[in-house]
């Protein structure tokens, strides 16, 4: 969508229009689905942080400013906050083991046994949630969600040249957890 | 070295995803990085040919959009009635725009900002005071906007406290207080989660404070003075269950967040109601505003004749209450305080896979929307 035509439409949004509202939401809501469930990779967690990412927006909408950013930048910045909320929620309850989430999530329990075969049961998003959060989100950003480097600048708020070495630390950093 | 090396990366990969490289024509393109690039391009494409995992579930997406859509509407009825809420009498508008632009050079001089600190209605510095008022909010951070409605609720509170002992009900400093309280309702949904708590409780104390001071002139006020202050005390109950609400929605780690299905029940702390005066109003018409400066009965030890209050013929609705509803609050949105998890719906924790069938990225079976 064109930046004039989003802009329209979070104008129209914002006096009340729900149609508008509506057509904003339909227009993002996979992407951010997307985005949450690669960075938690779970169902449940993904569809609730999608839904408090859209209300925030909603009750935020009256002071939202377009600083030449897309909208979904916005709302990725929105559903970053609200991961990096859980996280510490988890890790002040301490019910995630963080430091071994690779072991929970291979652990498969069958009729025999219970296995744990790292090499049979690694999985290329386990590998990625063991990157840093800024590696997570370029990996994600740029080739699941397909952002360009100036688009990933503005939803991370960093410069071109951090994200592009970003890209390579995380990149350089899967190619290791994958292989080992 | 490592900043060549990153724009070697991404011009190959650049080219790669638009279609005019390969890997390999990319390798023989840059020999000297060739083995670094290999490991990464190699990578890179690893990601981008996973297949996704399945979109969110229709019957809930669906029912998300059913629910912003509502809370869309509701927060547009909440601005529509603000205007409302907060009614300021002409002249008082008027004067504090002129006093605005005088409290500015006061503040550069500063004595006589200081001196104004602590005057009271009617006092020749008074409009001073005020007016620091309004530029310190103007510039008030938005998280700190909260802190300075509750401040200026219980400087009306206790203007108006001390005005009563010397014989004077300003009423429409009650009408202030609701305006101030009002605000901070409307804005504490917009904090982050830590200034929540601390800002609703804030607000209880507050009214704890109002509803004693309230209560007392209450009992020895007469006529439509103590209607005005029965008004007050039933707006400040109304918003007490409000708050009640909103503490219950911003409890510490560990309850429920928001989910698409319907909300939980509240669960929050709720506020026992504040013990009705047993002075009754003296009628359910609510006049309009009566003279800020109506007098109530002085006790019984030191009475002495005192004029009446004016007050509009009756008949004429009070419009000068300014609280919300109670229940205006909106319980269909339960938002879920940051950091925590669906305990009612069993799931792995962030960062882990569920127990679901394996799959590429995130072990994720690709499952057909529903119809």
């Amino acid at each position: 969508m064109r930046q004039q035509d989003e802009g329209q439409l979070i104008q129209r949004a914002r006096q009340g229009d729900l149609t508008a509202l509506s057509e904003l939401y339909n227009l993002h809501v996979d992407r951010i689905y997307k985005y949450v469930w690669y960075r938690t990779g779970d169902d449940q967690t993904a569809e609730d942080i999608t839904a408090e990412v859209f209300l925030r927006a909603i009750e935020g909408l009256a002071s939202y400013t377009d600083q030449g950013a897309p909208f979904i930048a916005w709302l990725y910045r929105i559903a970053h906050a609200r991961i990096i909320d859980l996280w510490r929620g988890a890790k002040r309850r301490q019910t995630a083991p963080l430091d071994d989430p690779l072991l929970q999530d291979v652990l498969v329990e069958t009729d025999e046994a219970i296995e744990i075969d790292f090499l049979q049961h690694r999985s290329l998003g386990a590998a990625l949630r063991q990157l840093t959060d800024d590696q997570q989100n370029v990996i994600i950003l740029k080739f699941v969600e397909g952002l360009s480097n100036a688009e990933i600048a503005q939803v991370l708020e960093k410069t071109e040249g951090a994200v592009k070495a970003l890209q390579r630390r995380a990149l350089a950093t899967l190619a290791r957890l994958l292989d080992q | 070295m490592s900043d060549e090396l990153d724009a070697i990366l991404d011009g190959c990969l650049e080219d790669i995803a638009a279609g005019r490289e390969t890997i390999a024509s990319c390798l023989r393109r840059y020999p000297a990085q060739a083995e670094q690039l290999a490991v990464l391009l190699k990578t890179a494409e690893h990601v981008r040919a996973a297949s996704p995992p399945a979109p969110m579930d229709i019957d809930k997406r669906l029912a998300l959009e059913s629910r912003l859509l509502q809370r869309a509407e509701h927060l547009r009825l909440r601005a529509a009635q603000r205007p409302a809420a907060r009614p300021v009498p002409a002249w008082r508008r008027r004067f504090a725009v002129v006093a605005a632009s005088f409290a500015m050079i006061v503040v550069l001089i500063g004595s006589a900002v200081s001196a104004s600190a602590s005057t009271m209605p009617g006092d020749v510095l008074y409009p001073v005071k005020r007016a620091v008022e309004q530029v310190r909010l103007t510039f008030a951070a938005e998280h700190q906007q909260t802190d300075l409605h509750v401040e200026f609720a219980r400087r009306r509170l206790r203007e108006f406290r001390v005005l009563a002992e010397r014989g004077e009900l300003a009423t429409d400093l009650l009408d202030e207080i609701s305006g101030e309280t009002t605000a901070v309702l409307q804005q504490v949904p917009a904090l982050p989660q830590d200034r929540q708590q601390a800002v609703l409780t804030s607000l209880v104390d507050f009214q704890d404070q109002q509803e004693q001071v309230l209560k007392v002139i209450a009992s020895s006020a007469q006529g439509d003075a103590q209607a005005r202050v029965m008004t007050a005390l039933a707006d400040s109950e109304a918003k007490r269950k409000q708050v009640a609400d909103l503490l219950g929605r911003t409890a510490p780690p560990g309850d429920s967040p928001a989910n698409v299905s319907p909300p939980p029940a509240a669960g929050g702390e709720t506020q026992p109601a504040p013990a009705k005066p047993t002075v009754k109003p003296v009628s359910p018409d609510r006049p309009s505003l009566p003279d800020p400066r109506a007098t109530i009965a002085p006790p019984a030890t030191a009475r002495k004749p005192t004029p009446k209050a004016e007050h509009t013929p009756p008949g004429q609705a009070d419009k000068s209450t300014p609280h919300a509803p109670p229940g205006q609050v909106d319980k269909a949105t339960p938002h879920a305080p940051p950091g925590q998890a669906n305990k009612s719906i069993p799931h792995a924790p962030p960062g882990q896979g569920g127990k679901s069938k394996p799959h590429p990225l995130g072990e994720k079976p690709t499952k057909a929307p529903k119809p």
